[in-house]
C-alpha cells in the first residue's frame, strides 16, 4: 500500500563514479591561508520510489568493507534523492537507505583503482539492479492475473457426466 | 506499507513467518469445515488477482499518489479465505516487483491479513446486529477503512520499534508518523471504495457475498 512513501522498491543507481574535490584548509594564521585538494573517486546513489518519485531526506548509512557493524558515514539524501560518498578502500560497501520504514540495502563493489575497468564494473552492476521496463512489468502482471483467472475457470468447470 | 528485505531484525522475520504459518493453518482449518471448500475458489482467485494488481496502479492525488490495498474488501467478501489469498498476493508482489520482500513476507502477511480477518468478523457481527440499509453501509465502510488503518498502525509500530542505532530516531519517527496521517486518509478512501464494490456485487451477483454461510457443515 502506498501513500507516496509507500513504495518499498527503490532504485539505487550508483550512476557514475565521478571526481570530487576533497578540500582541506590549514588553520588560519594572520593573513596567510592555503587550500589543499586531492582528486578521489566518489559514488553517487539515487534513491527513488518505484513510481519514480525521488526519496528525499531519506537516511543513508554507509558501511565500509572492514566494519559491517558501525556506520562509516551517515547522512540524508537531497531533494533529488541523491547522496554521494567517497570510498577510501576497495571491497564490498553496504549502503542502507531508509525513510518511514521504506528503503533498501544494496552492496556496491568498489575496485582498488579508478581505472576504466572499475568504472565498467560499477556501471554493469547499476544496469543489473535497474527495475523492469513498464512493458515488462505489464507482461509479468498479465501472466500472474491470467494464472488467477485460469484457477478461477478451473474451479468453475462443470462436472463431466460419466 | 510493505516492509522490504534487509530492514528487519532476523528474529522478527522468523517470528513473522511462524505466526503467519499458524494463522494460515487456522484459516485453512476453518475453510476445511465448510461443506464444499473448493466452491469459493473462483472468487478467491479473482480477488487475489485484484489484490495483486492494485499495488501497481497508482492513483495520483496531489501532492502524493496512492494505491488501494483492498485488504478490507478481501476480508469482507472472502472471510477466512482472505488470509491465504493475501499471502499469495504478497508473495507474487515480492517475487515479481520487489514490493516487500521474501524475508519479510511473514510480517507483511500479518500486517495485511490480520486486519482483513478483523474486517470480516466486524461485518459478520454487524450483519447480525443491524438490518437498516444505512447501518449496513456504515458497517461496510468501517470494515474497509478499519482494515487499512489497522494495517497502517501495525506497520508504523513495527517500523518504530526497529529503528536501529545508526539512524536518527527523531527524523525517522517524524517521517513515519507523517506517513501514518496519509494512511488515515487512505483508509477513508478505501472505506468508500469498499461500500461501492459491495453494493455493486450485491446488485450484480449477490451469491458471491453469501452472507451468513455457515462456517461449519
Amino acid at each position: 500500500m502506498i501513500f507516496r512513501s509507500m513504495v518499498n522498491v527503490m532504485n539505487i543507481r550508483y550512476l557514475i563514479p565521478f571526481l570530487v574535490m576533497w578540500g582541506g584548509a590549514t588553520p588560519a594564521i594572520a593573513h596567510g591561508s592555503s587550500v589543499d585538494f586531492s582528486l578521489r573517486q566518489a559514488v553517487e546513489i539515487t534513491a527513488t520510489y518505484e513510481n519514480g518519485d525521488p526519496m528525499d531526506e531519506a537516511q543513508v548509512s554507509i558501511y565500509a568493507p572492514d566494519d559491517p557493524e558501525t556506520p562509516w558515514q551517515t547522512g540524508l539524501t537531497d531533494g533529488e534523492g541523491t547522496f554521494q560518498f567517497a570510498p577510501d578502500q576497495a571491497g564490498q560497501w553496504d549502503v542502507k537507505v531508509r525513510k518511514a520504514g521504506h528503503g533498501n540495502l544494496v552492496t556496491i563493489p568498489i575496485n582498488a583503482t579508478t581505472t576504466e575497468a572499475s568504472v565498467a564494473s560499477v556501471a554493469s552492476v547499476a544496469s543489473g539492479s535497474s527495475p523492469y521496463s513498464p512493458a515488462q512489468k505489464g507482461m509479468m502482471a498479465i501472466a500472474i492475473v491470467w494464472g488467477c483467472v485460469g484457477t478461477a475457470l478451473f474451479f468453475t468447470r462443470k462436472p463431466v457426466k460419466q | 506499507m510493505h516492509i522490504p528485505d534487509g530492514l528487519l531484525p532476523a528474529q522478527l522475520m522468523v517470528g513473522g513467518y511462524a505466526l503467519t504459518g499458524g494463522v494460515t493453518w487456522l484459516c485453512l482449518r476453518q475453510i476445511q469445515r465448510r461443506s464444499d471448500p473448493t466452491m469459493q475458489l473462483p472468487k478467491v482467485a479473482l480477488l487475489t488477482a485484484a489484490f495483486f494488481v492494485t499495488s501497481l496502479i497508482h492513483i495520483p492525488m496531489p501532492p502524493a499518489s496512492i494505491h488501494l490495498v483492498l485488504n478490507g474488501l478481501l476480508g469482507i467478501v472472502l472471510g477466512y479465505y482472505s488470509f491465504p489469498a493475501i499471502l499469495v498476493g504478497l508473495f507474487f508482489q515480492a517475487v515479481m516487483f520487489g514490493h516487500g520482500g521474501i524475508s519479510s513476507l511473514g510480517v507483511n502477511a500479518l500486517i495485511m491479513g490480520l486486519p482483513a480477518l478483523l474486517a470480516y468478523n466486524l461485518v459478520q457481527f454487524g450483519q447480525g446486529m443491524f438490518r437498516h440499509v444505512l447501518w449496513r453501509q456504515t458497517i461496510f465502510f468501517l470494515g474497509g477503512a478499519i482494515a487499512v488503518i489497522t494495517a497502517a498502525v501495525m506497520y508504523v509500530i513495527i517500523t518504530l520499534s526497529t529503528i536501529t542505532p545508526d539512524l536518527n530516531a527523531t527524523l525517522e519517527r517524524t517521517a513515519t508518523l507523517a506517513a501514518l496521517v496519509g494512511y488515515l486518509g487512505q483508509g477513508l478512501l478505501e472505506g468508500a471504495f469498499t461500500v461501492m464494490a459491495i453494493n455493486f456485487l450485491e446488485r450484480v451477483k449477490p451469491e458471491v457475498l453469501n452472507w451468513g454461510e455457515p462456517s461449519s457443515s
